[in-house]
């Protein structure tokens, strides 16, 4: 069965600032239906203040959110009963147990506690309902935050950093959780994370921001099909500013971590930039090649739209 | 209207749920067992006094109690909020579909219970007090010759004339994240009118009882208490002063604008 593509959030120019500094400008973010959509970024990109919009945290100065095909501004409710939602870290009271955690928002929501066995179960806490949530691991708070989020049987997951924390064999529970929510009860899943390795495993579609500009949206497969021919290539420079000072105006190229992200376009660019860097006297440490798909589309994305 | 009272209801129950497990439940019970037990251990270290008068019991755990009472009253609401910050919940509970003047509402109100429930425990606790009181030293007449209606009245005089500050720390404790903060300023302000009243009166700028009381009553975090500078004459218990019902009107105040600003506020 073909699913449909129609869009279950959509904003309209959606900007926000934080006093004088602009954090989302102009977002045209669109999350179709029933897909597993990954929104990527770096570090203070927009993604939590775009999730805190969609999710009404925030109150945006411009443009307009539509969720369902409603306007978030007029249907709140109406929005907000129909998603389940997990925020930045697990917000949970540390001094109840995972059991009461889940009722408190049970209550809230006028929903019956007749499922909470089952969601714990589903997410491996059966175990621990009546232990306080201060001595839970990161990885079992998560995890209870997103049994806190399925509570409502929603049609729409938005999980900001649901990885974040987990370890490996936490996070191929999270993948499969997630996978088997989406196809059983065709929830949609927007999420963020910083592990692109998981996003290019578990999303279907994919949306990246940038200095709260959204930099690309559209599927995982024409992402990873558009950076094709394209490769990064990452320098460990003895003097970052110097070498960048070679290389800028030649190349897009962004800083990370001491190291400079070179985004070229075949084997003959990579060895002149190498050369280039050692006749002027670049010493390098290290030079390698990003060969993850998704990695080495998400860099070259955020380099060509830096040097822009 | 009937969706709204009963997500109110929900709401006031979550916020009971979830205060009945920590140190504010404690509180609720700490500070009218602290206060009726200073008053008993007075009374009974006064046992040989030759004049028994009761109306000196219900004065003494009026004014003590009013005393305390501001102080519990900044730190149990100041707690009581802190959870949502420490839990990082406001930005769960602002993302489900509860209207958010319900939250705040609701919130208010449950921690409004525990403060009525301390005022019950006051009065439970007294009771008790005066037995033992009565037993020690039947003499003191506390069983056959006791004003229960002065006692109600008095400590309802308190809980009244705290209007304000329920409000007010509430506001307080609901925008500042840091839990010091709130209980900072809150105790600043029980304690400042005593300290300038000290000052002032040292400094002999203060030679009359009625500049003396000026100071105390038109503040209202320790307008609660200034029955009990009221020394130098025995004044009647009068719940609803010109006060009280300014400080009510101000209470009402402070929690529109504090719904107001909590609907418009941006969850960071």
């Amino acid at each position: 069965m073909t699913k449909s593509r129609q869009n279950i959030i959509h904003t309209h120019a959606l900007s926000f600032s934080f006093g004088k500094r602009q954090v989302l400008r102009s977002i045209e973010l669109q999350v179709p239906e029933g897909c597993i959509f990954g929104f990527l970024g770096p570090n203070g990109a927009g993604k939590s203040t775009t999730i805190k919009a969609l999710l009404g945290l925030l109150q945006t100065e411009g443009g307009m959110i539509e969720v369902f095909g409603k306007d978030l501004n007029h249907h709140k409710m109406y929005i907000l009963e129909r998603i389940g939602a997990m925020v930045e870290s697990p917000s949970l009271y540390d001094h109840l147990d995972a059991t009461c955690n889940l009722e408190i928002t049970a209550r809230l929501r006028n929903l019956r506690f007749g499922r909470i066995p089952e969601l714990l179960d589903n997410v491996g806490l059966s175990g621990d309902t009546h232990r306080p949530v201060r001595q839970f691991s990161t990885g079992m708070k998560q995890r209870l935050s997103l049994a806190i989020a399925l509570l409502a049987e929603p049609e729409l997951l938005i999980l900001d950093e649901p990885i974040n924390g987990l370890d490996p064999n936490g996070i191929m529970e999270m993948r499969q959780l997630l996978t088997r929510i989406n196809q059983e009860h065709n929830c949609t899943i927007l999420l963020s994370s910083h592990i692109l390795t998981e996003i290019e495993k578990l999303c279907t579609d994919v949306a990246i921001i940038n200095s709260g500009s959204l930099v690309y949206q559209g599927t995982m497969q024409s992402l990873l099909s558009a950076a094709t021919g394209k490769e990064v290539i990452i320098i460990h420079p003895d003097n970052l500013e110097k070498a960048r000072s070679v290389i800028d105006g030649r190349f897009n190229a962004i800083e990370k971590d001491l190291k400079l992200l070179v985004t070229v376009n075949n084997n003959a660019e990579a060895a002149f930039i190498i050369r280039t860097l050692v006749e002027n006297g670049v010493d390098i440490y290290s030079a390698g090649r990003e060969t993850t798909g998704l990695e080495a589309s998400f860099l070259h994305l955020l380099t060509e739209n830096r040097q822009s | 209207m009937k969706a709204y009272l009963q997500s109110f209801q929900r709401v006031v129950k979550s916020e009971v749920l979830k205060l009945r497990s920590t140190f504010v439940f404690w509180l609720t019970l700490i500070y009218p067992l602290g206060t009726v037990f200073l008053v008993t251990l007075i009374w009974i270290g006064n046992r040989h006094a030759k004049v028994v008068d009761t109306d000196q019991y219900i004065s003494n755990l009026g004014n003590s109690s009013s005393f305390f009472l501001t102080f519990f009253i900044v730190l149990l609401i100041s707690l009581a909020c802190n959870i949502e910050f420490k839990s990082s919940m406001f930005k769960h509970l602002l993302a489900l579909p509860v209207p958010r003047p319900i939250i705040y509402l609701g919130k208010f109100t449950g921690i409004m219970l525990f403060i009525g429930l301390a005022m019950i425990l006051t009065l439970v606790f007294a009771y008790i007090s005066l037995l033992i009181c009565g037993f020690i030293n039947p003499k003191l007449g506390m069983g056959t010759n006791f004003n229960h209606a002065a006692l109600v009245m008095n400590l309802l005089r308190s809980y009244t004339a705290a209007a304000a500050i329920y409000s007010i720390q509430f506001w307080l404790s609901m925008k500042l994240k840091n839990l010091t903060l709130p209980v900072a300023i809150g105790s600043t302000l029980i304690i400042l009118p005593i300290a300038i009243l000290i000052i002032l009166g040292i400094a002999g700028l203060i030679n009359r009882n009625a500049d003396f009381l000026r100071i105390i009553t038109y503040n209202p975090y320790s307008y609660p208490y200034s029955p009990g500078f009221n020394f130098l004459k025995n004044t009647e218990i009068v719940i609803f002063t010109k006060n009280t019902i300014v400080f009510m009107m101000l209470s009402i105040a402070a929690l529109a604008l504090g719904t107001w600003e909590f609907n418009r506020r941006n969850v960071g």
